[in-house]
C-alpha cells in the first residue's frame, strides 16, 4: 500500500505496464479513503489516499470500511511528514494469529503515543502537535489480527490481517555522530509490515461501469500531417 | 499464489478496458534506509526470523563521493528479501543520509521488480512514454 495525496502515481504505474484491477472510493460508498489496486504478474500495488485528515464522522462509516483498521489521521501524518511513499508491505503467511503472537513475543510492536486503549480522547490529543510531543511513548501493536469477511456477492471467504511496525522514527536510534538530527520531533506514522492470511477468498468478477467484456487494446490511430 | 481479481473484500473489481502487461513479474526485494543498520537488522532478525543473506561494505557499494553499508535480510526460503542500508562516511554526504533528511526518517528506498526480459520491458515502457508525452 502506497500512501499519497494525489492519484498521479496511479497513472505512473499504468505507464510502466500495470493494470488497474480494483478500486474503492467515494462513489463506492467509502467516504474515508480512496484506493486504486494495480496488478502486473504477481505484483500488486495499492495506491491509497485518505479523503479526510481528521477522524470526523468516521465512526458512522467505520464498520463499513473495507479495511476497518484504516486510520486516516495516521495516513495523513505519514504523507505530511514523509511525503508519498510506501506505507505498508504485505507478506502472505499461513497463520496470522500465530505469526503475530510470535512477533509480539519477540518484541515486535508499533510505536504509538497513546496507551493501549485508543479512545476518542487520546485520539483528539494526537491532533495537537505539542501534546503529541509531550505524550509519553508507549509501545503497542498498531493493528492486531483482524478478520475481514467477504459477502456472498463477493464470493465468500475471508482475509485475516495484522500490521507490525518495521521502519520507525526513534530518536534514540539516531547515531551520536549526527547530532544535527537530534532535535527533530518524534513521528508516529511509519511503514508497517502487513501479514495477510487468505481463507477461501478469491473474489468475483463484480465489475464497474457496466463494462463486462475484456476488450482488446484500442488500435493506434495515426494521423498523417497534411500540408 | 493467487490469481483473480479478488484483492480485498469491499473493493470493487475494475475491468481496465486497456489491460497492460509489459512483463513486470514479481517483487524481487524491498530496500529500506535506516540510521543504524545493526540495530534494525538485529530487530528484524529477532522479530521475523530473518537471516543475513548478503553483506555489502562501502568498498563494494560506493560512488566517487558517497558510500553506504548494506545488509540483505532474507526469510528461510529467500522469497522475502529486505536489504537494509545505512549511511557511511564519504567525501560528501551519503545518499542514505540525504534520504533520511529529505523524507524525515527511515523508510522504503526502492522496490526492485523482476521481469522476464529486461530489454523487452524497457522497450515497452520507453515506447509507452513516447506515446504519452
Amino acid at each position: 500500500m502506497s500512501m499519497m495525496w494525489r492519484m498521479d502515481l496511479c497513472f505512473s504505474m499504468q505507464r510502466v505496464g500495470m493494470t488497474e484491477i480494483a478500486r474503492t472510493n467515494r462513489n463506492l460508498h467509502n467516504y474515508v479513503y480512496t484506493s486504486h489496486v494495480l496488478r502486473s504478474g504477481n505484483i500488486t500495488f495499492a495506491i491509497t489516499s485518505p479523503y479526510l485528515s481528521e477522524p470526523v464522522g468516521i465512526e458512522v462509516t467505520k464498520n463499513k470500511l473495507p479495511n476497518p483498521a484504516f486510520d486516516p489521521q495516521r495516513v495523513s501524518k505519514f504523507i505530511t511528514q514523509h511525503g508519498s511513499g510506501v506505507g505498508a508491505m504485505s507478506v502472505r503467511v499461513a497463520d496470522v494469529r500465530a505469526a503475530f503472537d510470535i512477533i509480539v513475543a519477540n518484541g515486535g510492536t508499533g510505536m504509538c503515543a497513546v496507551p493501549a486503549r485508543r479512545n476518542a480522547m487520546a485520539r483528539s490529543l494526537l491532533t495537537n502537535e505539542r501534546s503529541l510531543r509531550s505524550c509519553s511513548l508507549s509501545r503497542v501493536a498498531i493493528v492486531p489480527p483482524t478478520l475481514v469477511t467477504a459477502s456472498e456477492e463477493e464470493g465468500g471467504g475471508s482475509i485475516t490481517f495484522a500490521e507490525i511496525l518495521v521502519y520507525e522514527d526513534d530518536l534514540e536510534k539516531i547515531p551520536s555522530h549526527m547530532p544535527e538530527y537530534a532535535g527533530l520531533p518524534v513521528y508516529q506514522s511509519n511503514t508497517v509490515l502487513r501479514l495477510i492470511q487468505r481463507d477461501g477468498y478469491s473474489g468475483t468478477q463484480q465489475l464497474l461501469g457496466g463494462r463486462r467484456d475484456n476488450l482488446p487494446p484500442l488500435p493506434l490511430c495515426v494521423v498523417a500531417p497534411s500540408l | 499464489m493467487w490469481v483473480g481479481v479478488g484483492f480485498w473484500p469491499g473493493y470493487t473489481a475494475y475491468n481496465d478496458p486497456v489491460p497492460l502487461d509489459y512483463g513486470l513479474n514479481t517483487i524481487d526485494h524491498v530496500v529500506g534506509n535506516v540510521y543504524r543498520m545493526d540495530e534494525v537488522v538485529a530487530h528484524f532478525k529477532r522479530l521475523f526470523g530473518f537471516h543475513t543473506f548478503a553483506f555489502f561494505t562501502p568498498e563494494e557499494i560506493h560512488t566517487q563521493w558517497t558510500s553506504l553499508n548494506s545488509e540483505v535480510l532474507a526469510s528461510n526460503d529467500a522469497r522475502v528479501l529486505l536489504p537494509i542500508n545505512e549511511p557511511a562516511p564519504g567525501k560528501a554526504e551519503s545518499q542514505i543520509l540525504t534520504y533520511l533528511r529529505y523524507f524525515n526518517g527511515p523508510g522504503v528506498q526502492h522496490i526492485a521488480i523482476k521481469t522476464n526480459s529486461i530489454l523487452e520491458t524497457m522497450l515497452k515502457i520507453k515506447y509507452a512514454s513516447y506515446c504519452n508525452s
